[in-house]
């Protein structure tokens, strides 16, 4: 569990707050989007969770404990970010190597070492390529890399900071699958750092940060229905929801917002078959 | 300014252990005043591609001829008017800031060029790109993500080139972000007549604003055309995961399920709300 207690965070001498009074819970196992313009204060909220920056007011909690400079490592450990360029991350020369490197420190047998490797590697759907050298990998397979060296730490807690933005179509899909994945099968708390409306709609729980301060915080259905004005946060409604506005426009009506392009055309169909 | 390149091949590191061959035999012709997205997979040549257009990267074999400026594997011709002519934005551009203020900041290219530039020049361009002329005093370090990938555009357009070329432009930015920015794209490609090549892998930004797509795979140019027509027939960028654009999809999911076939050609949505309601209506109960 992650709890901020009127958390405000100031960068060191500058005058304004990036992160004003933010009081958020987010349970274990819940997958989190979050969402707002560029410097409404996403990274530095996620930055918060790991230790990496300190509250300037308030108070951070994860898992029960206030994070302090003794428990901080162990508090990393339970905490995994994966960022926009996996690349920057990569130490190995194989895939394999990378995924040790985070291990070789923690003490363990080699034979827990070498289960907990074919383990993330196995969640990640990377295991055919062991062997391979990590720059040689697709975009998607990259990022999975990065989760799977993530993973294998057994942290409870996973941080994706703008993880899909420099994948195409079919690398963000395979990564999407991947959370989906984690989350279903691990209860993997995940949170999201994302523009991707199609990601948002996936998960469980989307926040909205406007200014340093929550604008949003509820389900992804409701941020689309309450005909709340997201342009404002740097949002725009994704194309279902655009076209479905405007087949209700025209009369149609739909017993439920479909919220992909599958029920959309489903609905149509039942519309249609009943009219 | 026509770009074509007539069977230009590149190598990196010839002749030693690591000879990596990027682009091989690509041919095509791009008319003055296209707006052009190149898709394709990280490794397909795209980044090669660019650079060979402005001069960065010479071809190994083959010509590249832009506007009047020819480029072979001689290298003893100057790139230094092309390179004016040529503006190119890279990837996260606004790292490439460094000056003291904004103003300094746009006026270095074109000190290097030995280009003098107006103040009503500076405040165009500033506006151009949607921002005040307030921030040109301003430390290029303390504007927001948004406003420095502005800046940094902006800096290859006072340059007034007649070719833009852009990579990712609109990586890292929020929806309404990225909006803006490629409206103004859009702006300068109708307004000033600019040639425009975009490498993207978002494919609704080939679909909404280009008039030509170019498709690399592993160095070789597989597929080009009008956007609209390859993503009709779209099996292929979607085998090479490229994805389609949602109003393809839903085009698609229509036909499939219903057998009606929507006519699009770069419809608004509301085009396809008409058509669909329309049938929709016309149920009848059946």
């Amino acid at each position: 569990m992650i709890q901020f207690s009127q958390v405000s965070y100031q960068y060191p001498n500058q005058s304004d707050w990036v992160l004003k009074n933010i009081d958020l819970t987010i349970n274990q196992g819940e997958w989190v989007s979050l969402i707002g313009h560029n410097g409404s204060g996403k990274s530095t909220l996620a930055k918060l969770i790991n230790g990496l920056l300190r509250p300037s007011e308030g108070e951070v909690m994860v898992g029960g404990v206030e994070l302090t400079d003794e428990n901080l490592w162990d508090i990393r450990r339970n905490v995994g970010m994966v960022f926009q360029n996996p690349e920057n991350q990569f130490v190995g020369t194989t895939v394999i190597d990378d995924v040790v490197f985070g291990l070789e420190n923690m003490g363990l047998s080699r034979k827990d070492m070498q289960y907990r490797v074919d383990e993330s590697l196995e969640l990640v759907g990377l295991s055919r390529y062991k062997y391979r050298e990590p720059f040689n990998l697709s975009g998607g397979q990259k990022q999975r890399l990065a989760i799977a060296s993530v993973l294998a730490m057994l942290p409870n807690i996973m941080v994706l900071d703008e993880a899909t933005t420099m994948l195409d179509s079919k690398g963000g899909e395979e990564l999407v699958n991947t959370m989906n994945r984690l989350h279903k099968e691990q209860q993997l708390t995940m949170i999201s750092i994302t523009h991707d409306m199609k990601e948002v709609l996936m998960a469980d729980r989307v926040i909205v940060l406007k200014e340093g301060s929550v604008w949003f915080d509820g389900k992804p259905v409701e941020l689309l229905q309450k005909d709340l004005r997201i342009e404002e946060v740097g949002l725009l409604p994704p194309f279902v929801v655009k076209l479905t506005n405007a087949l209700k426009k025209r009369g149609i009506t739909f017993k439920e917002e479909p919220l992909n392009i599958e029920e959309l055309v489903k609905q149509l169909w039942i519309y249609r078959s009943t009219t | 300014m026509d770009i074509s390149f007539d069977n230009v091949s590149y190598t990196y590191q010839p002749n030693t252990p690591l000879e990596h061959q990027a682009l091989r035999e690509v041919s095509f012709t791009i008319q003055s005043g296209s707006f052009v997205c190149i898709a394709g997979h990280t490794g397909s040549g795209k980044s090669t591609l660019v650079q060979l257009i402005n001069g960065l990267l010479r071809p190994t074999e083959g010509k590249v001829k832009v506007g009047d400026f020819s480029l072979t594997s001689n290298k003893n011709h100057s790139v230094r008017d092309l390179r004016k002519n040529v503006g190119i934005v890279f990837q996260y551009p606004e790292h490439q800031l460094f000056e003291e203020t904004v103003k300094e900041d746009i006026l270095f290219g074109p000190r290097n060029f030995g280009v003098t530039v107006s103040d009503e020049q500076l405040h165009q361009v500033i506006e151009h790109v949607g921002l005040e002329p307030s921030i040109l005093e301003k430390s290029p370090f303390e504007i927001s993500g948004g406003q420095k990938r502005r800046v940094a555009i902006a800096s290859v357009l006072v340059l007034e080139p007649k070719v833009l070329i852009l990579d990712e432009p609109t990586a890292g930015l929020d929806p309404t972000g990225e909006q803006q920015i490629m409206k103004l794209f859009q702006r300068l490609h109708r307004e000033k007549d600019m040639t425009i090549m975009m490498i993207t892998h978002d494919m609704e930004h080939a679909l909404n604003y280009a008039n030509h797509m170019l498709v690399f795979e592993q160095g070789r140019l597989m597929l080009e055309g009008n956007p609209t027509n390859l993503f009709s027939n779209g099996d292929y960028l979607e085998t090479i995961g490229l994805g389609l654009p949602e109003a393809i999809k839903l085009i698609n999911e229509v036909k499939r399920l219903t057998g009606l076939n929507i006519s699009y050609d770069r419809h608004s949505i509301e085009d396809i709300a008409v058509q669909l309601s329309n049938w929709a209506k016309a149920g009848g109960g059946q």
